[in-house]
């Protein structure tokens, strides 16, 4: 039984709640691996450039100021403790290193995930099932390198809504919101799927609340479905690509109107 | 300047553009008052076609500009409490006809193509007798010339388009035969070398996105004119393609919650970019057809792309200093870290520009409306 989990960075509340789940139900992965992500100096630099000083400084101040109500961070840590309570679950909260260090786990940083190195280390580890909580391209050489497959769980229904911000997507064209748990391959989101796992639609008057209730599910999900692909395959649902279509980022003017749809469907 | 319109505007409260502190309408109202600057330093012989630093001072006018500039001070003259921008149209209609020296005078059938579609919606407005004279006279003149001369694609999309709006007026089937006998050579071209080969070409071997742009906002404007049932093949083609340029430009992220790189100027033919210069007659083009095509489909990819590429274009408008010649303007060309070209505007960018903006404030009126 060798699995691995694969995260985009080292600060990763999904990574690290999945790896103390995982060992509270006996299932310790046998390596985690972080793929080193852009430089936060350079992406800085980025957000400086298009948005000017004030600007990137309450972008910041907003994503990560877990006090404040408009703070996503701060929706996801409040579900995510209450989680974590539910299931007694320990050091959730600190980043993927030091969990693993706490749970006496393999934690190796990499360039990249799609490097003959990883690819080598992953063979090397004859590694039968890798989980996925990054956002990062995975090539056919890194999936081929894994017995049984690459497992990730998507934010919105498969196959209709492929890409970024598809949660998003989902919500604001009316179709039920919630998990897909799905095998990776080359293209985007348009893998085997095993379920897709509903979210319920209750007292969520923003965007930001109900994004915070995908974390919970994406742990569950991973942490349900890995034993029993462990002990053999499961069914697999075909991910028709003409049944969907690939979005992109959402414009903040649609998530306006997306945000002021939530609060009139409440009123 | 005043636009009558009722629109209630969305305040922007996420980062991707929050560095913009104007709002649309105010935006549309500067490219306005631009464009009748540039009408004004076209002295009584059309709109001027930019003003440029370098240059010195105000270009010519040209037909391209005039004949563009008459459909918009129509369009949003209607809304104008004072119908200063029907008047300035209707003397723009007038250097059409006079200066220009009437029919003969104007050389190439591309050009004839811009007047007859210009003077079309002067008549339809003012109906005045020698518009339509002069837009019959021009249309024998294309239609002479269709079989004899081997137009490329864009031009060939646009004499349609022409032809077209010279049936609707006149109702003699003849000019619908020839447009929809053209019309098909286009699309049979297309099949068969696929769309970007039968374009166009730079001595490169690429080619330019505003010819692919302005190509298919005439396809886009011919399949408004044709009954339903004639404009399948159109629309699937439009549609297509825009699809292709969706996927291109929104590929070309940079870091997450920022907009995609800036839409190229020029394309090899598997739809790659090899420039790293964007043209804002093409994004401002694209814009419009993606705002249209999700009016027309109800795929709201299209208009999120749209208001992404009009956010780009936003950066280009020229809103630090309130000089004349300045305020309000849109170059023609974009590239980051370079700052001179804002200095170098053009009446086709910005009046393309000022269509983008008014297609994306009506699309997103309309969902408001229908949620």
């Amino acid at each position: 039984m060798i699995f691995g989990i694969i995260c985009s960075s080292k600060i990763d509340l999904y990574a690290s709640m999945l790896i103390a789940k995982l060992c509270s139900i006996g299932y310790k992965p046998s390596y985690v691996l972080c793929q080193n992500t852009k430089k936060d100096w350079r992406l800085l630099i980025d957000y400086l450039n298009e948005f000017g000083f004030a600007n990137t400084i309450r972008a910041i101040f907003n994503r990560y100021n877990v006090y404040s109500e408009k703070s996503t961070m701060g929706h996801v840590l409040k579900v995510l403790t209450e989680y974590a309570s539910q299931y007694d679950l320990k050091y959730w909260r600190l980043p993927v290193q030091k969990v693993c260090q706490r749970y006496s786990i393999p934690y190796k940083r990499v360039e990249s995930l799609n490097s003959e190195s990883t690819i080598g280390f992953i063979k090397a580890k004859q590694t039968q099932i890798l989980l996925n909580t990054g956002r990062m391209l995975i090539k056919v050489e890194t999936i081929n390198a894994v017995q049984k497959g690459i497992l990730n769980a998507h934010s919105a229904m498969l196959p209709h809504y492929r890409g970024y911000n598809a949660f998003e997507w989902n919500l604001f064209l009316g179709d039920p919101i919630g998990v897909t748990l799905h095998y990776v391959n080359e293209g985007i989101d348009d893998g085997d799927i095993l379920v897709f796992r509903k979210i319920p639609f209750t007292k969520a008057a923003t965007i930001d609340r109900l994004i915070a209730k995908i974390y919970p599910v994406n742990v569950d999900l991973m942490a349900e479905y890995l034993p029993r692909i462990l002990c053999g395959d499961l069914p697999v649902q075909n991910n028709d690509k003409n049944l969907g279509k690939q979005y992109y980022a959402m414009h903040p003017k649609i998530k306006v109107l997306l945000q002021r749809n939530l609060l009139n469907s409440h009123k | 300047m005043k636009i009558n319109v009722t629109v209630e505007e969305i305040p922007d409260d996420s980062t991707m553009s929050t560095t913009y502190s104007f709002d649309d309408l105010t935006r549309a109202r500067t490219c306005i008052q631009w464009l009748c600057n540039a009408h004004n330093a076209g002295k009584g012989l059309g709109v001027s076609d930019g003003f440029s630093v370098f240059r010195g001072g105000w270009g010519q006018s040209n037909i391209r500009s005039t004949s563009s500039v008459i459909e918009t001070f129509l369009k949003y003259g209607k809304f104008d409490v004072y119908d200063s921008l029907i008047v300035r149209s209707e003397s723009l209609g007038d250097s059409l006809l006079y200066w220009y020296g009437g029919p003969l005078r104007i050389q190439r059938d591309i050009d004839k193509a811009r007047a007859i579609i210009a003077l079309s919606s002067l008549y339809e407005t003012l109906e005045r007798k020698d518009f339509l004279n002069a837009i019959v006279t021009y249309g024998k003149d294309i239609e002479q010339n269709i079989v004899s001369r081997k137009n490329s694609f864009e031009v060939s999309a646009l004499l349609v388009h022409s032809l077209l709006e010279l049936y609707k007026l006149t109702g003699d089937k003849q000019h619908k035969k020839q447009g929809k006998f053209l019309l098909e050579t286009i699309l049979i071209g297309c099949r068969k070398n696929c769309l970007l080969p039968s374009l166009t070409r730079n001595s490169n071997g690429a080619v330019n996105t505003q010819v692919l742009t302005g190509f298919l906002l005439s396809l886009f404007k011919v399949s408004s004119i044709l009954e339903k049932a004639e404009r399948d093949d159109i629309t699937q083609l439009i549609v297509d393609s825009s699809e292709r340029l969706l996927k291109l430009y929104e590929s070309r992220k940079r870091a997450p919650y920022l907009l995609p790189r800036p839409f190229p100027r020029l394309l090899n033919n598997e739809w790659r970019s090899i420039s790293d210069v964007s043209d804002c007659i093409a994004c401002a083009q694209l814009a419009i057809i993606w705002a249209e095509l999700f009016v027309l489909q109800d795929d709201y990819r299209f208009l999120n792309a749209s208001l992404k590429i009009i956010d780009q274009l936003k950066k280009s408008q020229f809103l630090r200093l309130k000089l004349k010649c300045l305020y309000g303007g849109m170059p023609e060309v974009y590239q980051t870290g370079i700052s001179c070209y804002r200095l170098n505007l053009s009446t086709i960018a910005t009046n393309y520009f000022l269509e983008a903006l008014m297609s994306t404030i009506y699309a997103l009126n309309g969902i408001r409306s229908s949620k």
